[in-house]
């Protein structure tokens, strides 16, 4: 494969990918569980996935040019390879299908509440093939392009919203729970242990994918601590941890005179694309792993399979958000944990070993 | 070659399709553009009804149309046990989709504020396209003949009601900002109390015919005031303020909207218009006996002194001080008002609670907490002429 992503597309990719669906799901949760003091999660978390992904730098720097799916079947050979690789293609649909489900779900919520859900899951998913069918290539220029679109008008927006900010809403500071984190650690997994997803990238990388990966996690860490502060300051812990989508309402409550109001749907309008740039990278990942452990050549029918596959995923994940919360709290870690952290790091076990007996 | 073009061309038109935008669309005349929303609940019988100002897009520009002037807004009035049965049985009178997310203010009875206005609340913030960030009034009088009212110059009750809100809030510190449903929300979920607008003096003979009240001089009879507030304690009105307290309560809450008061100053009768600077609120602690200490920096004008205006800069250090010393006494005086009912207007228990937040007894703390006021004027503007006229006799 020949390195075709900048460096720093890649990490605008990570930033984007991180933040997709998280400023739809984790707000209101973080508040929840951590109140004035929620922002201080996004930093831990944050901190915790640059770990991670230091985890997966160490164990691509043994397989230089080798994808995700590629490594399990040169670490631990044809057989248990496969199994692997099939079960990281596995995860990658299940989260795409999630990620997909979160996007009808807000839809449904906020102002389209009569469409069918699949009707959303397929159009976006049509879309997000097109994209894969151009190549790795198309998605990193996609979202250079399409970042300052989405970067200016979200800051310009909550910096419009802080008509409403009152700084009492925020103190007393590290009072109520700073090291909420502990307690509920599911932030980790979702979105941080998720970013493996990106490792597929890795090989495409000009300059190699270290930093920008690093720099992306940290800066997303960064945003989301900055947004949850805002939605403290603007909300207030009462109501932004109960609201289903703080970061909606808040830019909905903006008034500003007569002739500032709103002005949601440019909120709406950067979730929906926040939420396609996740989903592309999962339909790429799931797409060339297929790809390179099968070594398939025609295209449409993986594309048909997936199509089928995933919207399906969407529709069966969660009957409804209480059951998803719920799943978040108690398993999110365990799952997210087996992919990210368990695998890669059995493979670099095994690859350490291995080496260790070849001296 | 052509073959492939139609091809494309056919594929081009499948797509069309998938733009769906249009199909279920939805045009201005066939949406119920809801005003504003009034709420009574019956004790006794537990029944709620609710009332729905829709606009009329007719009115207006049509007054020369024939069968003559048509009325601003048409109030639907529609009972049932919830708010959710009510709303999925209002058409059986509204042949329009009912449209609720522009409305700008929602109006309760007085009696359903008694009961608690938690459960609207909660209905609204519930709401997908529900919005919390409307005022929230209390209507002290004839509910029904209330929300059949149609009120001079801003013919549509809502706009006026938002309107005279707004220049309350600004030049008469008779209505402060914080009486939206989100407002009560937050205050009331921190244990805090909340003052809202309380619309009274509604009388006999309000009209709803909108001719009748265009085409009549006097505005006043065919109006409603707002006047006082009604204070509310874990969503239930608690009970209510007069006009003056409103003033305190505003100022001591950090609403910066301007208030002219007459004040007796060294044997002169003085109108000074006060505004709010910049407030401090800090607690000492002296064995665990808290002490709040409220400081304000207020700005002065003369522009309505009328009656007389300080000559030098001696003249106006003292005139300051005598209004330093009746405002603090007069707010220290709102304060022992308020907490002889019960009541914390000031937000001191959340005060106290920033301070110490594992307080063993927070409410003992609040009882014993002692408050003094400082006020700090300073003269800032003067109006047109340096000293009034005063004749020749």
């Amino acid at each position: 494969m020949k390195p075709m992503i900048s460096r720093f597309q890649f990490y605008l990719l990570t930033t984007n990918y991180i933040l997709g669906t998280t400023l739809f799901v984790m707000v209101q949760r973080m508040v929840n569980y951590a109140g004035q003091d929620a922002w201080l999660m996004p930093l831990w978390a944050g901190g915790f996935g640059m770990l991670a992904a230091l985890l997966w730098i160490c164990l691509f720097r043994h397989y230089p040019g080798k994808s995700l799916a590629q490594i399990p079947l040169e670490a631990w050979g044809r057989p248990l390879g496969t199994l692997v690789s099939i079960l990281y293609f596995l995860f990658f649909c299940n989260l795409a299908g999630w990620v997909l489900r979160n996007l009808s779900d807000f839809l449904n919520g906020t102002f389209m509440p009569e469409t069918p859900k699949s009707v959303f899951h397929v159009m976006f998913l049509l879309v997000a093939f097109y994209t894969v069918g151009q190549g790795a290539e198309c998605i990193g220029r996609l979202n250079q392009f399409i970042t300052p679109f989405l970067f200016f008008p979200f800051w310009t927006v909550l910096l419009l919203a802080t008509v409403n900010w009152d700084w009492e809403r925020l103190v007393p500071v590290f009072r109520s729970d700073p090291f909420a984190i502990v307690q509920h650690p599911a932030l980790l997994g979702f979105p941080f242990m998720e970013t493996i997803a990106l490792t597929m990238l890795f090989p495409l990388v000009k300059q190699g994918a270290v930093r920008p990966m690093l720099l992306g996690i940290l800066s997303a860490g960064i945003s989301l601590s900055m947004t949850l502060f805002m939605v403290i300051g603007l909300l207030g812990v009462e109501r932004a941890s109960r609201l289903t989508f703080p970061v909606y309402t808040l830019v909905q409550e903006v008034v500003i005179g007569d002739v500032i109001v709103n002005i949601h749907s440019i909120i709406s309008v950067i979730l929906l694309i926040l939420i396609f740039i996740k989903l592309s990278v999962l339909v790429y990942g799931a797409f060339e792993t297929l790809r390179q452990v099968f070594r398939l050549e025609t295209r449409w029918p993986q594309f048909l399979g997936l199509l089928i596959l995933m919207s399906a995923v969407a529709l069966s994940i969660f009957e409804n958000p209480m059951q998803n919360a719920e799943w978040g709290e108690k398993y999110t870690l365990i799952y997210d944990g087996f992919f990210a952290l368990m695998i890669p790091g059995l493979l670099l076990a095994t690859t350490w070993i291995r080496r260790a007996f070849r001296k | 070659m052509a073959r492939r073009s139609a091809a494309r061309l056919l594929m081009a038109m499948t797509f069309s399709v998938l733009v769906s935008g249009c199909w279920d669309r939805v045009e201005m005349d066939q949406l119920a553009l809801v005003s504003a929303v009034g709420v009574d609940r019956d004790p006794e019988s537990g029944e709620s009804a609710v009332y729905y100002q829709v606009i009329n897009p007719l009115s207006g520009a049509s007054s020369m149309m024939p069968g003559g002037e048509q009325s601003p807004v048409y109030t639907y009035e529609i009972r049932g046990s919830t708010f959710g049965e009510v709303k999925s049985s209002i058409y059986r009178i509204l042949p329009r989709k009912l449209f609720v997310a522009h409305y700008k203010v929602i109006l309760v009875s007085r009696r359903t504020a008694e009961q608690g206005i938690r459960d609207i609340v909660n209905f609204i913030e519930m709401q997908p396209n529900g919005r919390s960030s409307v005022p929230i009034l209390i209507v002290d009088g004839s509910f029904s003949r209330f929300m059949h009212t149609v009120t001079p110059l801003e013919q549509v009750p809502s706009d006026s009601i938002d309107s005279r809100l707004d220049f309350l809030s600004r030049d008469s510190l008779l209505a402060g900002k914080d009486n939206r449903i989100k407002d009560v929300i937050e205050r009331t979920e921190k244990s805090e109390m909340i003052v809202l607008p309380l619309i009274s003096r509604i009388s006999r003979n309000l009209s709803s015919n909108s001719a009748e009240v265009s085409a009549d001089v006097s505005a006043n009879p065919n109006n409603f005031i707002i006047e006082g507030g009604a204070v509310f304690r874990n969503y239930r009105m608690a009970g209510r303020l007069d006009d003056k307290d409103l003033i305190w309560y505003h100022l001591l809450n950090g609403q910066r909207g301007r208030h002219v008061r007459r004040f007796e100053v060294e044997g002169n009768q003085v109108s000074v218009e006060f505004s709010l600077d910049r407030i401090r609120r800090e607690v000492v602690w002296t064995n665990d006996q808290p002490v709040v200490r409220i400081r304000m920096d207020l700005a002065l004008s003369t522009v309505f002194a009328y009656e007389s205006i300080p000559k030098s800069q001696d003249e106006v250090k003292k005139f300051e001080n005598r209004l330093n010393q009746i405002i603090a006494d007069e707010c220290l005086a709102f304060c022992h008002m308020t907490r002889e009912q019960g009541w914390d207007l000031l937000g001191i228990r959340e005060l106290l609670l920033d301070h110490k937040p594992h307080h063993p007894n927070i409410d003992q703390a609040l009882e014993n907490a002692e408050v003094s006021i400082e006020a700090n004027t300073r003269l800032k503007r003067t109006g047109s002429v340096i000293q009034p006229y005063k004749g020749t006799g």
